[in-house]
């Protein structure tokens, strides 16, 4: 919580509204004491600023200055208490609703919904009618009309917050309800109460100001809204007495301004997505030798090759001069755990790295030419019609919105591999005869497919421009297995028909050993063994091979004996700490 | 004959489906019974959609059946509801979830989660409570505990969360853990310790472990005994040496042969046809993919068949012996 405030205030956004703010809040503590009497008729009305009233003064005569301060006090204290309360209210209504769900929200989301229904404004007005004049009857008129928006959003975040293990979890221990809503699921809405907390606050200071300014406050009180009435009142605009409304205007700005920075911010350390991405570490030419030449043969040659993350740390090192070859036609595996590098180092062969990554050193030769230094035109063309790429998750690799027809139109029209729609649809259809599936299924969509059928699609749509080579990152690791058999022998067989290569990324080891031809070993981004599938089932000789063949039990020899506690914490050790954490590392 | 430690009989479920007027109901759970003993392990293997989560949770008491009995040490579970009795079930039945990244609430430490359960359950108090939580950690390997009680799930290892999750789990002392895929989400090289934990703990202190799992050969690790779960329904259960040695069930039959082991895995081809429509409403689920399937498959609910001790076949084909040795799988 103290790193998260600090990490916020380290923001320029933040650092700026939070001063702003600061700066008022003095104000209002302490202003009122150094100023006159702001209700006092203290001099002439309608006096521009002077000596004697540096703000001058307003249409009956009081010094603006004293106004606009001692405005100040009663405005942000109506802001941060009806900010908070709503905040309050809406979190509980929502968290509650979201969390019991059943009968529990039905009647909570109903009076939320009554309430969004009811125009805010004509509601106030109505209730400021009933309820005794004082700033208590602003703070209950604005929670009344504001908390709804409130317990919408927190409803929705308690919903998706609820289906996590760890409420599970919690119930499990044996905690009750209020507990669990309290300790478990509040606190992990700590930064989605910040934000709100102050835009409830921002909404209570233009609401509080609005009402006043119609006359529906308080008009004896001194705020920044009865300020403004009084300025119309008194002819303020017609008099061209600017000094009378401008400072409170003025004010009024930038505590809105400083609140919107303020949430900005927040949302901007909560959510990383709408924040700059880190810049790429550069490339070091100097430190790839000139030598570098690919294998005579291969088709794709990778060269003392390096990849660079840059994290909140510093530079962490996710691949570490790895060299490796696939031959035309070949299966390589690559196998390796979380944070390995293994699907950097694979999506680098299409130079699909993420922004923060950049390849700092080595080459990749794909049939001799230096995918590295091609141009962004070249590259291009050179994606997906020599190299192409299957994912894990083949749901968000297929566009949601589009029939399967569609994203294979794309695909051929992107690289004017057809002539009309209708060619674009018969390929497609091929396509999918291809990998078994239904050509019919041509107009589906992609939810309309089980897991098994999206991946074959996304193998589909691999082949779809004839590569040479296809790197498939992890595509059965989210499949049954009775699946993952038939779609890899699937793969084999259309590997042995048309003839492409292929690197296999996956952290199973066995099934690697029985579908590639080699084998790679990836640790910490090094590549510590690459052997034959045969040799390496039977000789291994890195230690860290040895034990992850050791850690997968087998189903046909009776217990192999489990290595022993120190080995495994030895072997692991070596990984370096905090690289799963990088973006894009699956666990 | 003794009172099985936990018992389930005839566990059914099933959940509404479409919309708001929707009368339709999809089953998940099928009559589901089986037994856990006193230091046992049961494995429950299926795949995706079988149900075994589902059952996982009313086995967990989050969530309750349409029908069916639960007991637990002979005592009626169901029968009872309330707090008292809700936590008292809690005190005894515990939970290992499958993934130990959502498991733990990201906003307390180690020490929190484990003083919980310690507190919630009484297991201990005041002074005591520090102590007993370092000694939980410990137990389960992770040391030096008094700097990793004071750690936030964010600052460790996949295999070090499952760790605690198995540590809070401890913490009431239960007869029985429910364990979820507990090593699914984790590393190849942390798994086999996550699995040697779980073993030593129905060894050491009787606890009986119901294994939920997709992977025969954590499986055959583990547990004692297997049940086969497909579609909602227990096609197959036996000691598990013998499930996978002589697999009756040609569904059982077709997880094996998926299982990746073996260099000539995938040459042998798979016992299963291409689905030929959905699963016929009166007779077995798996008809429409089974190879042997005939007439009966379709048309009647497959009976329940003893081939040996304690190993329980649900198939037709089982009773007129058609399959049993021509399709054995070479394991």
């Amino acid at each position: 919580m103290r790193d998260a405030i600090r990490r916020l205030l380290r923001q320029r956004k933040a650092a700026v509204g939070a001063s702003i703010l600061l700066g008022f809040l003095v104000l209002a503590l302490v202003g009122p004491f150094f100023v006159q009497d702001p209700t006092e008729l203290l001099g002439q009305p309608h006096q521009p600023p002077s000596g004697a009233h540096l703000l001058g003064t307003t249409g009956q005569g009081q010094d603006v200055l004293a106004q606009t301060v001692v405005g100040a006090r009663e405005t942000l204290a109506i802001g941060f208490t009806v900010g908070a309360l709503v905040t309050l209210v809406g979190a509980l209504v929502g968290v509650t609703a979201g969390y019991l769900g059943r009968r529990v929200d039905d009647a909570l989301t109903l009076t939320t919904n009554v309430f969004l229904v009811i125009p805010g404004l004509p509601l106030a007005i109505v209730l400021g009618a009933y309820l005794p004049s004082g700033p208590l009857r602003m703070v209950v008129v604005l929670t009344f009309a504001g908390w709804a928006w409130n317990a919408r959003i927190f409803r929705s975040e308690a919903l998706s917050l609820r289906g996590r293990d760890f409420v599970a979890a919690a119930v499990v221990a044996g905690e009750s309800h209020a507990r669990i809503i309290t300790r478990e699921l509040l606190p992990n809405m700590a930064s989605l109460v910040a934000s709100s907390f102050i835009g409830n606050t921002l909404y209570a200071v233009g609401a509080q100001v609005g009402l006043e300014f119609l006359g529906l406050g308080d008009v004896g009180a001194v705020t920044w809204g009865t300020n403004l009435y009084w300025a119309g009142n008194d002819a303020a605009l017609l008099t061209r007495s600017w000094w009378i409304f401008v400072p409170t205007g003025l004010c009024i700005a930038l505590v809105g301004f400083s609140l919107t920075l303020l949430s900005s911010a927040i949302d901007e350390l909560t959510n990383p997505a709408l924040r700059l991405p880190p810049r790429a570490p550069e490339a070091r030419p100097a430190a790839t030798p000139v030598h570098l030449a690919p294998e005579a043969g291969a088709l794709l040659s990778v060269r003392e090759l390096s990849i660079e993350f840059t994290t909140e740390g510093g530079l962490t090192r996710a691949v570490d001069q790895v060299s490796l070859d696939i031959a035309p036609g070949e299966i390589l595996g690559l196998a390796g755990e979380s944070g390995s590098g293994k699907s950097t180092l694979g999506s680098a062969l299409l130079r699909l790295l993420p922004p923060a990554a950049a390849i700092t050193q080595g080459r990749v030769f794909f049939e001799g030419v230096d995918v590295t230094a091609l141009s962004p035109e070249a590259l291009r063309a050179f994606r997906w019609s020599r190299v192409s790429m299957v994912f894990q998750s083949a749901m968000s690799a297929l566009n949601p919105v589009l029939p399967l027809g569609e994203q294979f139109h794309d695909t051929l029209a992107a690289h004017d591999r057809t002539g009309s729609r209708a060619a674009s649809y018969a390929r497609a259809r091929e396509l999918l005869a291809m990998v078994g599936l239904k050509p019919e299924l041509v107009d589906a969509w992609p939810h309309q497919l089980s897991g098994g059928m999206r991946q074959r699609v996304g193998i589909a749509l691999a082949l779809a421009l004839e590569p040479r080579l296809i790197v498939m990152d992890e595509p059965t690791t989210a499949l049954d297995v009775v699946v993952q058999k038939e779609l890899l022998q699937r793969v084999v067989e259309l590997k042995a028909r048309l003839g492409f290569a292929i690197l296999f990324i996956t952290h199973d080891l066995p099934l690697l050993l029985a579908l590639a031809d080699r084998v790679g070993i990836l640790q910490a981004g090094k590549l510590v063994e690459v052997d034959t599938a045969q040799r390496l089932r039977t000789e291994a000789r890195h230690p860290y091979t040895r034990l992850l063949l050791s850690s997968f039990p087998h189903l046909g020899a009776d217990d192999v004996p489990p290595p022993a506690a120190d080995v495994l914490e030895q072997a692991t050790a070596t990984n370096k700490p905090g690289l799963a954490a990088l973006p894009g590392g699956r666990r | 004959m003794n009172t099985p430690l936990l018992e389930a009989r005839r566990l059914t479920r099933s959940f509404p489906v479409g919309g708001l007027l929707s009368r339709e109901r999809r089953t998940v759970l099928r009559d589901v019974s089986f037994t856990l003993e006193r230091g046992e392990t049961v494995a429950l293997v299926g795949e995706s959609g079988s149900g075994k989560s589902t059952l996982a949770r009313l086995l967990a008491r989050l969530d309750t059946p349409d029908a069916g009995d639960l007991r637990l040490g002979g005592e009626d579970v169901l029968a009872r509801s309330g707090r008292a009795a809700s936590l008292a079930y809690r005190g005894r039945v515990q939970m290992v979830f499958q993934d130990p990244f959502a498991s733990l609430n990201p906003v307390h430490t180690v020490a929190y989660h484990l003083e919980r359960s310690l507190l919630r359950h009484r297991r201990a108090s005041g002074a005591d409570l520090t102590p007993r939580v370092h000694a939980l950690l410990e137990s389960v390997g992770l040391t030096p505990a008094e700097q990793l009680a004071r750690r936030f799930p964010h600052e460790l290892s996949g295999g070090q969360r499952q760790r605690v999750a198995v540590a809070r789990a401890l913490a009431v002392e239960p007869e029985v853990i429910i364990a979820d895929e507990p090593t699914s989400m984790l590393d190849v090289s942390t798994r086999r310790g996550v699995l040697q934990l779980l073993k030593g703990l129905t060894r050491e202190r009787g606890i009986g472990i119901l294994f939920i799992t997709h992977d025969l050969a954590s499986a055959h690790h583990l547990a004692d005994r297997v049940l086969v779960l497909y579609a909602g329904s227990v096609v197959e259960t036996g000691p598990t040496r013998e499930v996978l040695r002589t697999p009756r069930h040609p569904y059982t039959r077709l997880l094996l042969s998926a299982v990746p082991d073996g260099a000539d895995f995938l040459r042998t081809p798979l016992p299963a046809r291409t689905p030929a429509g959905p699963a016929p409403p009166l007779g077995c689920a798996f008809a429409p993919r089974c190879p042997h399937a005939d007439v009966r498959c379709h048309d009647a609910a497959p009976p329940l068949h003893l081939p040996a001790a304690e190993h329980l076949v649900r198939c037709h084909l089982e009773s007129s012996k058609g399959v049993a040795d021509d399709a054995a799988v070479p394991s």
